[in-house]
């Protein structure tokens, strides 16, 4: 399959590594499908790209890589439409926002994470019922180093 | 939008399975109760709406801010 105009040219890819939200992202229904694409090797940075509106890409990160002591708890619901078990691969993805010409200021949502069901690519952004966990979360402290823990 | 009076305690139904009630009402303040199925997600306007700029704040980015 192919993706012309995207923000990073044509795309092709295989329509096993399409990713669908049934619900869309949050406030956005009306993109379901996604590809995953790597921002560069060995980064914890990935873009989800829109494959109904090419022009739309998300900058999502592996939390692991950017916070510690992350372990999101999805509620039941959601794990019945994921059809997630407790053996079920699956990969969970935050939003990234950085202000224009300020990385040092990127934010982390770690209050609604991605979780896709890697068997059946299905995914889900789900909001956390721990408050512990912010939707603008600083990775990166005034120093420029990465923040210690999320939750106390 | 539909508007209703109610007294502490009195509820409505939405549909056949979601119940609000009014459990207290201090000066500005109102405790609602939800009564709903659990595949029903419920959520404060606030946040839902904050999470929807974040995706918004997420498509924005430009690729030469990324670091790494």
């Amino acid at each position: 399959m192919r993706l012309n105009g995207t923000r990073f040219g044509t795309i092709d890819f295989e329509a096993e590594d399409m990713v669908t939200f049934e619900e869309g992202l949050i406030g956005l229904p009306a993109l379901k499908h996604f590809v995953i694409l790597n921002h560069r090797e060995d980064s914890p940075f990935r873009w989800l790209q829109s494959v109904e509106d090419s022009a739309m890409a998300f900058l999502i990160a592996e939390p692991a890589q950017l916070v510690s002591d992350y372990t999101p708890i999805v509620a039941d619901r959601d794990q019945q439409a994921l059809e997630l078990d407790a053996d079920t691969p699956c990969l969970v993805y935050v939003t990234v926002s950085i202000p224009p010409g300020k990385p040092e200021d990127m934010t982390v949502n770690l209050a609604a994470p991605l979780i896709i069901n890697a068997r059946t690519r299905a995914g889900r952004q789900v909001i956390l019922e721990n408050e512990a966990y912010t939707i603008k979360h600083r990775v990166l402290q005034a120093g420029g180093t990465v923040a210690e823990s999320v939750a106390a | 939008m539909l508007v209703l009076t109610r007294k502490i305690h009195q509820s409505i139904v939405i549909g056949d399975e979601v119940e609000v009630v009014v459990l207290e009402v201090r000066g500005e303040q109102v405790r609602l109760g939800i009564r709903a199925p659990k595949d029903v997600a419920v959520h404060r306007k606030e946040i839902y709406d904050q999470i929807v700029e974040e995706n918004r704040g997420a498509s924005r980015v430009r690729p030469e801010d990324v670091p790494g």
